[in-house]
């Protein structure tokens, strides 16, 4: 029931956060100071490599992009779009990830996504450390196997049976044994979200009698493993909810910081 | 981190002059508020500045502010609907 009001004011703020797009565009270096002192939600997963790059940012928006009218469509799906000038590290000018919500029957639903591919200007220069690259590859495969299946009944792949798994699973472990190296922003580009089957340790588990209360979490994850962003959905609210909403505040927190 | 905003070198430069140095301490504290008082006052701030002093750029800076300032009031208007229905419904379930 919620939902009604919530559509209707997403859909009379659009014309509205069209203008602010305009007005602000015309500031410069605007959007690099509301993410540089926006919210402590988002802020605390920039490394410092990923600083050249939020400088970068030329425009950034967001947009519920289900909803339709007053009356239709999903208010909590959510599209970011980036515009970025040139930097040294990716050749990309724009870059779109999308939100789409998915209910849940007895729980609050949650944001599943798409991996987002950002071509590097050479390895080096891959702020993630082939984390995103082999977050895609992964989808990429599942994709793939979706596709071979021609009636379309499979819906979801064991993705722990494919080589890019075990890859990506490795190169995660790999990150993880390396304190020196912070993990990049640019990851969140990778996230997913709760999509597909339970992972293989998640069925074991409750198959051999463990609490199903304790293992509760796990049952559902699905990602888990190898989500290269596991705050994705919480950081996606926060650049909606805060970052997007509020960029006027955050923006005149940085001018008078710098003052 | 990232160069400092182009305003804040504005707001020091040597003989930019005394308005105009208000205009920028003033102006990003009214925009972040949502009350009609404020606003007005920032607006009347505003006509003091001496644009003839500033850049081309810093000009186009100012309008922009000053155009989102004028929106703040119609952004304002839609989120104490959605608050009031919002309210009205928590009411109706009580």
């Amino acid at each position: 029931m919620l939902t009604f009001p919530v559509r209707r004011t997403q859909h009379n703020l659009k014309p509205l956060f069209a203008k602010r797009q305009k007005l602000v565009n015309q500031i410069p270096e605007f959007w690099p100071n509301v993410f540089l002192n926006g919210p402590e939600d988002v802020q605390q997963f920039f490394s410092p490599a990923d600083l050249a790059i939020l400088a970068s940012i030329k425009s950034f928006s967001v947009d519920r992009y289900q909803v339709t009218s007053e009356t239709e469509g999903e208010p909590r799906s959510l599209r970011f779009t980036f515009d970025f000038g040139k930097n040294d590290h990716f050749e990309d000018k724009k870059l779109v990830k999308d939100f789409e919500y998915k209910s849940s029957p007895g729980g609050p639903g949650s944001l599943v996504s798409k991996p987002v591919t950002i071509k590097w200007r050479g390895k080096k220069k891959d702020v993630t450390n082939g984390l995103l690259d082999a977050a895609c590859e992964l989808y990429a495969a599942e994709e793939a196997i979706k596709l071979k299946n021609a009636d379309g009944e499979l819906e979801v792949v064991d993705r722990e049976a494919l080589w890019q798994h075990e890859k990506l699973r490795e190169k995660l472990a790999a990150f993880d044994e390396q304190p020196e190296l912070q993990p990049s922003f640019l990851n969140w580009f990778g996230y997913r979200g709760p999509v597909g089957p339970p992972s293989h340790s998640a069925r074991n588990a409750n198959e051999e009698g463990v609490d199903e209360e304790e293992d509760e979490d796990d049952l559902d994850t699905g990602m888990l493993e190898v989500e290269v962003f596991p705050a994705g959905e919480e950081v996606a609210i926060s650049l909606a909810e805060d970052l997007w909403s509020d960029a006027m505040d955050y923006f005149s927190k940085g001018v008078a910081v710098n003052s | 981190m990232v160069s400092l905003f182009r305003l804040t070198a504005f707001q020091s430069r040597q003989g930019s002059g005394v308005h105009a140095a208000e205009y920028w301490n003033l102006l990003p504290i009214q925009i972040s508020s949502y009350s009609q008082n404020c606003r007005s006052a920032s607006m009347a701030s505003a006509t003091k500045v001496d644009l003839a002093m500033a850049t081309n750029e810093d000009q186009t800076t100012i309008f922009a502010l000053q155009g989102l300032a004028e929106l703040e009031k119609q952004f304002a208007d839609v989120e104490l609907a959605a608050r009031t229905s919002l309210a009205l419904i928590a009411a109706s379930q009580c």
